[in-house]
């Protein structure tokens, strides 16, 4: 019950910290087109940044992943995400050359993967019944603050100048940093293995929240649940030891990559390798198509960044409402008859 | 003027949105099946993009075209989505969803420079011209990949299995 609570708590505090870095995010899209278009940048270029975007993405991404799992820990990721994205946006409202803006965008892509810790920290704290219903809030929270941050970001640039927007999400950003600092247990891996001793999980639990300033915060909830234990809560989940070691191994690199390149080949066999063709097809073509929407949209029909920021939320509006109502009807459908189950549209 | 559009067409928008998540792509799978609702979905955006590059009010852009591109944007994801796990055998869907999010990937890299080439050589006006074409190119795709090869007892009937 106590933990149940104490649980309530945490997923509470990460959605609000999803909900202000969406609405941080959202608030300089409007101003974002406006302030490369400042620095004088050309359409072609446009596109090469936000390549430089993706692969910073990527790399962060897998960079991210790591750390969070065995170095940092879910808690630290998240400090750094939103440390950096602070740093970032506030470079976005400072920057008057190209270059300043690229490097801004190549910090952000490295660093902001709060969806992606958010999502796994969630994961940890929902029990099974209760998994689908968090995710659809933490889908409406963050639907919902793209929604409303674009039209305030559009209004906060026509009004008080394009870099204000930037500055007011760097300090929502540096809001969050606080929150999670203060509020959220350490999660820290243990560079030690824990001992499978059957003891209970003070024994094997890392010393949490010693340099937590919430660690008064949460003990004075009356919570019976000890820091320690919250901690293991938060803290990765220790791989399984392989089941049956006698599978054959490709022992040297090149033959790995060759059995690696032979999976992926084999993905593009048959009619399943026909759609997913297709399906990459698609993405390619939308996504080149529309990568320079915003600068489509302010040429052809004069948009000053308020125009852009309520046209932004116009076309959010849709998505918000499906994907709660979808995801509340998730949990009543039975458990009994999962070969009736629809396929899922979007895996 | 936008801010009164955007006002007075939510309702619209979201009934929108809704009606085409949860009815319209699942009955129009189930009478036409996937392939007939993406060809479909692609012929209508290739028209209104033609209709949007054709003319110059933003009352049309913001009323029709927005709502009918998001439209037919949802019903050929939810399609292709449909037709890919249906055609995709159980035992080998991780393999195939992990090489999709590789090249997804990949596709995130490449094609904002192909867009940024295209669109700053061709010049910005040319946007919804390009993306006629672009859906034009699609509905080929479509037809050469798909159209003569998706088995038809898979197509619109594994639902009701």
């Amino acid at each position: 019950m106590a933990a149940d609570s104490s649980n309530a708590k945490h997923i509470n505090l990460i959605l609000l910290t999803v909900f202000l870095d969406m609405v941080g995010v959202a608030l300089v899209v409007p101003s974002l087109i406006f302030r490369w278009k400042d620095v004088g940048i050309s359409t072609e270029r446009l596109g090469a940044v936000q390549s430089i975007y993706s692969v910073a993405q990527l790399v962060g991404g897998m960079a991210i992943g790591y750390l969070g799992d065995r170095v940092l820990g879910r808690k630290d990721v998240l400090l750094l995400s939103f440390g950096g994205s602070a740093v970032s946006y506030w470079l976005v409202g400072t920057a008057d050359s190209v270059e300043l803006l690229v490097l801004s965008r190549v910090i952000v892509g490295l660093v902001k993967q709060t969806m992606t810790c958010a999502s796994a920290l969630l994961t940890r704290l929902s029990s099974d019944a209760t998994r689908a219903q968090i995710f659809g809030r933490l889908s409406s929270a963050s639907t919902a603050a793209f929604l409303a941050g674009q039209s305030v970001g559009g209004v906060l640039s026509s009004r008080f100048g394009r870099r204000v927007p930037c500055y007011v999400a760097s300090a929502l950003f540096l809001v969050n940093v606080v929150l999670i600092a203060c509020f959220l247990p350490n999660d820290r891996p243990s560079r030690k293995p824990p001992a499978d001793n059957g003891a209970g999980p003070d024994a094997s639990a890392p010393a949490a929240d010693s340099n937590s300033c919430g660690g008064g915060s949460g003990s004075s909830s009356g919570s019976a649940e000890s820091s320690a234990a919250l901690a293991m809560k938060f803290a990765p989940t220790p791989r399984p030891p392989p089941a049956t070691p006698a599978a054959p191994v490709p022992s040297t690199w090149h033959s790995r990559l060759v059995s690696n390149l032979g999976g992926f080949a084999s993905a593009f066999r048959g009619v399943g390798g026909r759609v997913l063709t297709l399906r990459l097809l698609y993405a390619f073509l939308m996504r080149s198509t529309y990568a320079l929407h915003s600068v489509y949209e302010t040429q052809r029909w004069d948009l000053t960044p308020a125009d852009t920021g309520f046209l932004s939320s116009y076309k959010q509006v849709n998505a918000m409402l499906p994907s709660a109502t979808e995801c509340h009807r998730v949990p009543r459908l039975p458990p009994s008859a999962p070969d009736k189950l629809p396929i899922a549209p979007e895996v | 003027m936008i801010a009164h559009i955007c006002t007075g067409w939510r309702g619209l928008w979201q009934a929108l949105g809704l009606a085409v998540d949860a009815l319209l792509v699942g009955l129009l799978s189930r009478r036409m099946g996937e392939v007939a609702v993406i060809s479909l979905a692609l012929v209508a955006s290739a028209g209104n993009a033609a209709f949007e590059s054709a003319h110059t009010r933003f009352f049309l852009y913001a009323g029709l075209n927005l709502p009918l591109s998001a439209i037919a944007g949802n019903l050929n994801r939810t399609a292709l989505s449909a037709l890919f796990s249906k055609v995709v055998p159980k035992e080998d869907m991780g393999a195939a969803l992990s090489v999709l999010d590789v090249l997804n990937s990949a596709v995130g890299i490449i094609s904002p420079l192909y867009g940024g080439l295209l669109l700053g050589r061709l010049g910005v006006e040319y946007q919804p011209l390009i993306s006629c074409i672009h859906y034009l190119l699609l509905l080929v795709a479509v037809t050469a990949l798909v159209g003569r090869h998706v088995p038809g007892e898979l197509e619109g009937k594994s639902k009701s299995e």
